[in-house]
């Protein structure tokens, strides 16, 4: 479990991003979203949440955990290429994603561009899309992800052993 | 008689579309496409061009080809203004042959063909080899006020 930590010695104003790897599709979003980075095998599957794969523990609470495809559809089942679970807070709300792998992205390697208006989706999690490298990775945050998600994602108030 | 220089856009199997002669920018084969989630399926691509992100359209799964089955060996830059002496917008259009620059007359015009809600995307048609050519109207095609490809 990796728990994540504000950064003081990052450079004043300079945001730090995560690029989370959903198979093929690649998303950024500010590193600060991100509460924790656990693995898959720690995630309690009985019982899942609506809409949901499965719940982890965090700070004593029990948090429900989505999947996304590729096409950024929810999905009810886990896939292969799940592998990490990241904790995202938004509005002092907690949520987990599955992911293939976390990586952390330069900014200074990376150009944004605003989603084309022929492309756009009106309920889209990102507003805006970058390369970096040579990838394409949609620009969303904990925010614009809770506001995806299928149904309620408020964590639970519930006692981790309870959960399990 | 008034005669106009355009380019007949290649969509395959006989199909074609056409753009004016000063809207053809750019010629990209075997183009690096990205793709991008929750995009319609006939324009769900973009590719990296002088530092920009365009929006790459498939009008052959607009009319009806499956996705899965495109291919994107070439690809033709457009560039479009919304107004007179405003900095051009651009866009990319798949194509299956490199394009042909005709005359056309006025004398060539007819209807736009009825099978696709061409009217979305074209200003005018004319009558080349036998078959009705839609002259796109590019502000309409890269603005996302267009009927989705049809269910396959």
């Amino acid at each position: 479990m990796y728990q994540a930590t504000t950064d003081s010695s990052s450079r004043s104003g300079e945001m730090r991003f995560a690029l989370l790897h959903l198979g093929k599709t690649r998303l950024l979003l500010p590193q600060h979203d991100i509460r924790l980075l656990d693995l898959l095998a720690d995630m309690v599957k009985y019982r899942p949440p609506e809409h949901g794969v499965g719940w982890i523990a965090y700070q004593e609470q029990r948090v429900p955990v989505y999947a996304l495809s590729e096409a950024l559809i929810w999905q009810s089942e886990i896939a292969p290429h799940h592998a990490i679970c990241v904790l995202l807070e938004a509005g002092g709300e907690y949520f987990g994603l599955l992911c293939t792998e976390v990586g952390i992205q330069p900014v200074q390697d990376t150009v944004f561009h605003d989603v084309p208006p022929v492309m756009r989706h009106p309920h889209a999690p990102f507003q805006r899309l970058a390369i970096a490298g040579d990838k394409l990775a949609c620009v969303t945050s904990a925010a614009l992800l809770k506001a995806y998600l299928p149904a309620v994602a408020a964590s639970e108030n519930l006692s981790v052993q309870e959960a399990l | 008689m008034k005669q106009s220089t355009a380019w007949l856009l290649d969509l395959g199997e006989g199909r074609r579309v056409a753009v004016g002669a000063r809207e053809l920018l750019h010629l990209l084969p075997e183009p690096q496409l990205f793709d991008v989630p929750l995009a319609p399926a006939h324009c769900a691509q973009v590719l990296s061009w002088q530092d920009q992100l365009l929006p790459v359209w498939d009008l052959r799964v607009w009319l009806g080809d499956p996705p899965d089955a495109a291919t994107a060996d070439l690809v033709a830059i457009v560039g479009y203004q919304h107004q007179i002496r405003q900095m051009p917008f651009f866009g990319a259009i798949m194509l299956d042959e490199p394009p042909v620059r005709v005359q056309v007359s006025d004398e060539q015009a007819c209807a736009l063909p009825e099978e696709r809600p061409w009217a979305d995307i074209a200003c005018s048609c004319f009558t080349h080899e036998s078959r009705a050519v839609p002259v796109l109207d590019l502000r309409s095609l890269f603005s996302g006020n267009t009927t989705s490809a049809p269910k396959p």
